[in-house]
């Protein structure tokens, strides 16, 4: 083999985050629904000749390590031999390639050059509705996945650069939201297409074996990196269990050694309902937090993760059998990203901060709107408090870590949009997350509704078991709604569907204060002092968990 | 008639201050130029203005016009060195601020750190009082808490106030009536209220403008008032025009209320100076790319339109979701790549130039002030692409033992050689560069091919031709001056506000339109004539922000000629489904909405007109000072013909591999690329395909 020119390296290894961008960047931008281009539920990515990933596109990221799960099912189905230029596939049913839930569409592409396969070009994104028994396709009474819309089990959507019709015919009728549908579908498509043309551009330049060893070279990168983190843990076998919201009890088992890093979930509940992930999902999950503990840094590419192992047992909630449903995956999802975490803080004290809000408190509001008589629906994930860590108080009002680049709603904007009035944003004043580092605050946000006969469904975890403290620190506080009727009847929430209200009644919505980190008892008494100053603590709470008080400590 | 009249321009930037001086005979219409630069001089940035006209022997007393910009803005907030501001707000909204917009940009990093809000919580007070989008009230205002609050910011040391309430773009009524009271309570404090900087909806971007504003408002005024006393000092009778971000010039007296719209100028005014040098050689199709000492700046001209904002951050980049200011400023990708930039190399043995800037002091290695750094300066001086012996114009002798020396320690970490490592500083650098002018034109569906790429600063002429090779442009134009463009671009600024106003209405409403236009319209004229432009001379222009009905991303459709009608409604509506096209590749068949104005009010204030250079009948051969060995880093090495910048004149050409060399700039030109100079002494070099 010829040696190769790092710096080439280095160029072709930018290029190929640039491409991933680029990719992003077009699908986002030609997408018509706002879950895609406002809340970023898409990924891109660019994969090597035998799916793992090159390179990813900015989105959210739970999306990391997707799009090589979805390529490598697809070829599950289609030997590597029998890919041909001009193929276009398409999956979104987690059995065949889909990963996550039925609304979450893979489209991928081959990329041929010097007439062999060099690359694969692939997306993923959230598709408004797929059909099922409830609009918007995600049931929270699913039991099967024949309830959550269309399946499109990895077929070809293009075969040889010629469309198959008949699919995008099913497609097309197997919507509430046949526009919308059929712009998202092209939008990934010109994705797609835009990254092929980048990825050949540069094989143009640099040749498609300069450009493979650069690939390769970069996945190399991506492992040395986390191996280097990887040291730094003693190894071992590490258990931990966590009880949940609803009782039950989740739990793994962490196996480390400098080479890997094995994450066994068996013995965990028996699938049930439309809160399962598969087991692609849960390696996810999995992933996202061996990124965030190893090397947050680095490039988020499929070397990365070649030190990991997920071991799962078929007909658990982390990995469903067929036919069972996904809908509320998430928060599946979500669980065990924070219980892993909740696992590095316990057996290795400082590798990360205490726990968060952990919960993507999807809240959905809707119903007609008072001025133009036009229906509205919300549709958002909560933002709340995060975990403080060694030096620092956790960040307040903040997404979870399932989110990156997602925007809140300004008040002003969601007031003339949507049939509700914002009476307030302000931070949680619950006490919670006190320690030398102080969790940070999660929110209260009081919608006003102003019409009768609206709706609202949500779905929070970590609203009976709050976020986690760490090293002596104390637990935060919940997730939950509460809704405030005009009789002054308050009805509390955290999982329900469809619930009726009207005008005047004011739903606020209260996210958890993150936990914090070491011994209130360590916390300086400016500290205090300032906290109270500035309204995040009471003075009867100081002296309940912080001691007595520093002189001039006051209350704002 | 004056025999002549006179204009100078200056810009304090990072490390020095730019001159630039025009004198135009009005009798034979000959133009002198004189450039000139001296040291920036923080604090008291004024002193290097009244010591850079000095140098330039500028007669202050018979000038005519001056444009002034200046990073003092931007200084004052990135280094912490502004006001104590306390906030007022509506009653529930005190945490806005804190709590920004949730996002998360180094999203792998658990340990990531939200901006710390510019004024803490118990300085964020709130009042009583709500008016809904429409500008109704629903609450009345209570200002009976006022006189505590002032108290307690007295007590605390608050040194500026910033109000801002809910919905006050829609309705300004509330924020008038505290701004009043407040001043009656406390006459001597700087106050400042949202509608008086944005009347947009988004209330934690209005709320950190606002803050922001009155954050830097104390020190922009003192230093405006003594750049002020210093001129007049020495005699000056004309107007000070101020440059702001959105590529146009204010009085000194108007920026004074609002200095924030200061903090990008010196960037607006070269993009702007790139759009006005596209109109002049008649390329209206501009990818324009300034590289200073500590950062690249690029921004993309389309038919001669320079594209302003209201989406601005400060500190937003990958590891921060940084502050938002939403005034009107020039859309621009910023990156941490400029001369100064150090390269370094990770401990997984990869090469990395930049986001560290050795800055002015130590600055590069070759500077020999003990900079230990290799930076990209000295990668191109290691390759013979600066001339050594002629470095900064000459003024400097190079430390050539210091540069080998920090090349030779990145080496040493690589397993190369010294020239191997230069070679790797500045493909690198490169390669940052084109993905960053990728960001503004391929990433917005432009083609660069479509473009001719402007570059100037410092750097621009050394890295451009190779960079518009890259990206596959037909032209490179290097501006006579390119060293100083910001300051020339001044000098072709008018006076000019943006008026970005937020309203909801539906797409037929041409009454609502013409109301807002009307409105809009007047408050434009009489900011103006309050500043002695007579209402006449005021041009207007703009925009309606239209998007389909409940969407997120607006576009700009110009406005219809004469009132909103029902028949031009419908030609808007048609033209917005073809912008909206353009700019999202599809249409839908939806309702549109109109979310608001972008009304441009400008008035010419002594706007430069560029004459033709007079050709002497030199011949090229006469600029040519030598010839040397360049490496070309990806080109390989060969002989250059190294050009005397300031002896080039219009008609001359040359090929490539040459180098052109000024006091201000070195134009590195690749083998085989063709050079001319145009009628104005700017250098076009066509790009080999």
């Amino acid at each position: 083999m010829t040696k190769h020119d790092p710096v080439t390296f280095d160029i072709i290894q930018n290029a190929l985050e640039a491409i991933a961008d680029e990719m992003f960047v077009a699908q986002r931008k030609a997408s018509m629904s706002a879950i895609i281009y406002e809340v970023l539920d898409l990924s891109s990515s660019i994969l090597d000749p035998v799916g793992d990933i090159a390179a990813a596109g900015a989105g959210i990221p739970a999306f990391i390590g997707v799009l090589d799960k979805a390529v490598k099912g697809i070829l599950k189905k289609f030997p590597l031999e029998t890919v041909k230029p001009g193929d276009l596939y398409a999956s979104n049913d987690p059995y065949y390639g889909g990963v996550t839930h039925l609304n979450d569409m893979v489209l991928a592409a081959p990329v041929f050059a010097e007439g062999k396969l060099v690359a694969w070009v692939a997306n993923i994104a959230h598709w408004n509705d797929v059909g099922g028994n409830v609009p918007g396709s995600m049931s929270s009474d699913a039991t099967e996945i024949f309830q959550e819309g269309v399946r499109i089990p990895a077929v070809k959507l293009f075969d040889q650069g010629v469309a198959n019709q008949a699919v995008f015919d099913i497609l097309y009728v197997n919507t509430r939201l046949p526009d919308f549908l059929k712009g998202d579908l092209w939008a990934g498509i010109a994705g797609l297409r835009i990254g092929e043309r980048r990825v050949l551009e540069l094989i143009e330049k640099y040749g498609a074996e300069t450009y493979l060893a650069a690939v390769v070279d970069y996945m190399d990168l991506g492992e040395k990196r986390v191996l280097a983190a990887l040291k730094q843990l003693p190894a071992g076998t590490y258990d931990y269990s966590e009880e949940q919201d609803d009782g039950a009890v989740h739990k793994l088992r962490l196996i480390i050694s400098p080479e890997k890093f094995t994450v066994d979930l068996r013995g965990n509940p028996a699938q049930s309902g439309s809160k399962n992930s598969s087991r692609e999902g849960s390696e996810i999950a999995l992933q996202l937090a061996f990124k965030n503990f190893t090397d947050p840094e680095g490039p988020g590419n499929g070397g990365c993760f070649r030190p990991l192992e997920v071991i799962t047992e078929p007909g658990t909630i982390f990995h469903v059998v067929e036919p069972g449903a996904l809908g509320y995956y998430s928060e599946v999802e979500i669980r065990l990203f924070d219980m892993t975490l909740r696992a590095l803080a316990h057996h290795f004290g400082g590798v990360v901060p205490a726990g968060n809000f952990a919960s993507i408190c999807g809240t959905v509001m809707g119903g007609k709107h008072p001025d133009t008589g036009r229906h509205y629906t919300i549709v958002e994930p909560q933002i709340g408090g995060w975990g403080g860590w060694e030096g620092h108080d956790g960040n307040s009002g903040q997404f979870s870590g399932f989110h990156g680049e997602t925007f809140n709603c300004p008040a002003e904007i969601a007031e003339a949009r949507y049939g509700m009035y914002v009476d307030q944003v302000a931070l949680n004043s619950e006490p919670g997350g006190e320690g030398q580092w102080r969790g940070g605050k999660g929110i209260e946000v009081h919608y006003r509704v102003r019409g009768d006969n609206n709706f609202l469904s949500l779905g929070y975890t970590r609203s009976r078991i709050p976020p986690w403290g760490a090293a002596g620190g104390l637990d935060g506080s919940l997730n939950y709604v509460e809704l405030v009727r005009t009789d002054g009847r308050r009805e509390r929430y955290s999982f329900a569907t469809n619930v009726v209200v009207n005008t005047n009644d004011v739903i606020r919505i209260v996210t958890a204060n993150g936990g914090g980190y070491g011994d209130p008892a360590l916390r300086t008494p400016e500290m205090v002092a300032q906290d109270i100053k500035n309204g995040y603590l009471t003075v009867e709470r100081a002296r309940e968990v912080y001691g007595p008080l520093a002189d001039g400590a006051h209350s704002a | 008639m004056p025999d002549k009249i006179t204009r100078v321009a200056t810009d304090v930037g990072g490390t020095f201050t730019d001159l630039v001086y025009f004198e135009t005979d009005t009798r034979t219409g000959a133009q002198t130029v004189r450039t000139d630069k001296s040291d920036t001089t923080p604090p008291d940035f004024e002193k290097g203005v009244l010591a850079v006209l000095d140098k330039a022997g500028v007669d202050v007393e018979s000038l005519d016009f001056l444009a002034h910009g200046t990073t003092v803005v931007i200084n004052s907030l990135t280094e912490r060195k502004g006001a104590k501001v306390g906030l007022i707000t509506t009653r529930g909204f005190r945490d806005v601020l804190e709590i920004g917009r949730g996002n998360r940009p180094d999203f792998f990093n658990l340990k990531y750190q939200k901006p710390e809000p510019f004024v803490e919580r118990y300085l964020r007070r709130e009042l009583p009082g709500r008016v809904d989008f429409h500008g109704v009230e629903q609450v009345p205002l209570d200002l009976g808490g006022l006189g505590q609050i002032v108290a307690d910011f007295r007590a605390e040391g608050v040194t500026a106030v910033a109000i801002c309430f809910i919905h006050a773009y829609a309705n300004p009524a509330h924020e008038e009536a505290t701004l009043a009271e407040l001043r009656r309570l406390w006459p001597d404090v700087t106050a400042v209220a949202s509608h008086q900087i944005t009347r947009e909806w988004r209330e934690y971007e209005r709320t950190s403008t606002t803050i922001l504003s009155a954050y830097v408002q104390p020190s922009a005024q003192r230093y405006l008032e003594r750049l002020e006393s210093g001129l007049r000092g020495k005699g000056y009778q004309g107007g000070l025009y101020v440059m702001q971000s959105n590529c146009g010039v204010d009085t000194v007296e108007s920026i004074k209320q609002t200095p924030i719209t200061m903090v990008e100028s010196g960037p607006a005014s070269g993009f702007w100076g790139a759009a006005e040098l596209g109109r002049i050689i008649g390329e209206p199709d501009v990818l324009a790319l300034d590289i200073g000492g500590t950062t690249a700046k690029c921004s993309l001209i389309t038919g001669g339109h320079v594209n302003i904002k209201t989406d601005y951050w400060i500190e937003r980049h990958g590891k921060s979701a940084g502050y938002p200011i939403m005034v009107p400023v020039v859309d621009l990708v910023e990156i941490g790549n400029g001369g100064g930039s150090i390269a370094w190399v990770d401990e997984f043995q990869k090469l990395h130039v930049g986001p560290k800037s050795a800055g002015a002091m130590p600055g590069p290695a070759a500077y020999g002030r003990g900079g230990t750094n290799a930076t990209t300066t000295d990668a191109n001086l290691a390759l013979g692409r600066i001339n050594k012996d002629y470095f900064v114009g000459g003024n400097v002798v190079a430390d050539m033992d210091a540069l080998n020396a920090a090349l030779a320690e990145l080496g040493g970490k690589l397993g190369m050689s010294n020239v191997e490592v230069a070679r790797g500083i500045v493909r690198i650098a490169n390669s940052n560069m084109v993905n960053a002018l990728k960001l503004v034109s391929v990433n917005r569906g432009y083609d660069p091919r479509d473009f001719t790429m402007v570059v100037f600063g410092g750097g621009g002429p050394m890295h451009g031709a190779e960079l518009g090779k890259e990206l596959g442009v037909k032209k490179v134009v290097v501006p006579r001056g390119a060293s100083v463009f910001s300051a020339w671009g001044m000098l072709m600024s008018d006076l000019r506000r943006d008026y970005f106003v937020t309203e909801l209405m539906d797409a037929d409403d041409h009454q609502g339109l013409a109301s807002l236009l009307d409105r809009t319209r007047e408050r434009a004229i009489a900011d103006f004539v309050r500043g002695n432009v007579p209402a006449e001379k005021v041009s207007i222009s703009g925009f309606v922000r239209a998007r389909y009905q409940n969407q997120e991303f607006a576009v700009e459709v110009p406005l219809p000629a004469g009132e909103p009608t029902a028949a031009s409604m419908a030609e808007l509506i048609a033209a917005f489904h073809d912008a909206y096209e353009r700019e999202y590749t599809y249409r839908l068949d939806a309702g549109v909405e109109i979310i608001g104005l972008h009304l441009v009010a400008a008035s010419e204030v002594g706007k430069l007109e560029i004459l033709k250079l007079a050709r002497t009948g030199a011949t090229v051969e006469q600029a040519v000072k030598g010839r040397r060995e360049v490496d070309y880093a990806t080109e390989g090495i060969h002989e250059a013909t190294i050009y005397d910048g300031t002896r080039l004149e219009p008609g001359m050409s040359f090929a490539g591999p040459a180098v052109i060399e000024d006091p201000g700039t070195t134009v590195v030109i690749q083998p085989g690329n063709r050079v001319s100079i145009d009628d104005y002494g700017n250098i076009h070099i066509a790009i080999r395909g």
